[in-house]
C-alpha cells in the first residue's frame, strides 16, 4: 500500500547533494541517489562525528515550510527528485523527541529566523532555503541569525559537487 | 513557520501517488500512498501510528478537504474520497482521547 519508491532515493541515479546543518555548522556532501535510510544515517554520523548507533533524529523542510521527520520511506528524497531539487537540506538532531510528537531537544532554536525578516540583509529563512534551487550555493545566503558570525571554508571535489563546511561561530 | 493557502482548484490529471503529511502533536511525517492502490483504512490507520512511534495509542485520524474542512477518516468509504481527492497531498492529523498531553492541530490543506 505504502509507495514502494520510499525505501531509496527515487533519482535518476548518480549523486545528489545533501546539506546538513548540525549544531551551528553546515555541512555538505554527495550523496548516491540509491541511498537507504540506514546508510543515511551513517553518512550523517560520519559527517556529524557521532558514533555509529547515536540517537539521531533528520528533519527536512518541505515547501510549506513544515519540519517534516526523515523516516525509513525516505519521502523526502523522492519529493527532492521530484521537483528536481539541486540538494537535499537536512537538520540533524544528535537525539530523539522524550515522547512521540514532541520536539528534539535544541529543535526550538533551530529555526530562529523567521519568513518575515528574510533576505532582509542577506539572511535567508528556512522557507526560502526550503525553495532555494541550489544555484549560487555558498553565495546564497547562510546566516540562520543576526548574531552569528559565518566563516566559510569551501571546496570543490573532481566532480565539481561542492563539498565543504559552514562555521557558525 | 508553517504556510497556509486555501486549497485551489483540482486539476484533471491526478498524480499516481499521493503525498501524505501526517502531524502529531509538534511532529510532522510525510509517506506516499498508491492512488491506484490504497488498501483498506485497517491498514491505513496502522501507518500513521507506525511512523509517528505511537503503536499502542488508539487515534482519530482526520483531513481537511479541499474545501478547508477537517473531515473524520475511520472506515473505508471516507479514507477512499480522501484519498481520491488529494491533489496529490493531503495532511491528516491524529486527535487523541482527552486526557493525553499531546493535542491536535487543525491546519488547511494546501495544493502540492
Amino acid at each position: 500500500m505504502p509507495s514502494r519508491t520510499g525505501r531509496k532515493m527515487d533519482g535518476s541515479g548518480g549523486h545528489g547533494r545533501l546539506k546538513a546543518h548540525y549544531s551551528g555548522d553546515i555541512l555538505i556532501t554527495s550523496l548516491d541517489s540509491a541511498t537507504t535510510f540506514d546508510k543515511l544515517c551513517e553518512e550523517v554520523r560520519e559527517m556529524c562525528h557521532l558514533h555509529q548507533g547515536h540517537p539521531l533524529t533528520l528533519k527536512w523542510v518541505d515547501s510549506e515550510g513544515d519540519p517534516c521527520t526523515v523516516s525509513s520511506q525516505m519521502e523526502a528524497f523522492r519529493l527532492s527528485c521530484q521537483r528536481k531539487d539541486e540538494g537535499l537540506i537536512l537538520h540533524v538532531f544528535p537525539g530523539i523527541p522524550e515522547e512521540p510528537g514532541m520536539p528534539c531537544p535544541g529543535e526550538d532554536s533551530e529555526y530562529r529566523l523567521s519568513h518575515d525578516v528574510c533576505h532582509g540583509d542577506g539572511l535567508t529563512c528556512l522557507l526560502c532555503e526550503a525553495g532555494n534551487d541550489g544555484a549560487g550555493w555558498p553565495e546564497a545566503s547562510v546566516l540562520l541569525a543576526k548574531s552569528l558570525k559565518a566563516e566559510w571554508a569551501a571546496g570543490v571535489d573532481s566532480c565539481g559537487v561542492f563539498t565543504g563546511v559552514l562555521a557558525l561561530g | 513557520m508553517s504556510r497556509r493557502h486555501p486549497h485551489g482548484a483540482g486539476s484533471g490529471c491526478l498524480d499516481p501517488t499521493v503525498a501524505v503529511k501526517s502531524t502529531f502533536g509538534a511532529e510532522f511525517r510525510r509517506f506516499s500512498l498508491e492512488r491506484s492502490k490504497p488498501g483498506k483504512f485497517k491498514e491505513f490507520y496502522g501507518l500513521p501510528q507506525h511512523v509517528h512511534k505511537i503503536p499502542n495509542v488508539d487515534i482519530l485520524v482526520s483531513y481537511a478537504d479541499i474545501h478547508g474542512d477537517v473531515l473524520p477518516i475511520n472506515n473505508d468509504a471516507n479514507y477512499h474520497k480522501a484519498v481520491s481527492a488529494a491533489n496529490p497531498l493531503f495532511h491528516i492529523y491524529k486527535l487523541i482521547p482527552f486526557g493525553h498531553h499531546l493535542c491536535c492541530e487543525s491546519q488547511f490543506h494546501r495544493l502540492w
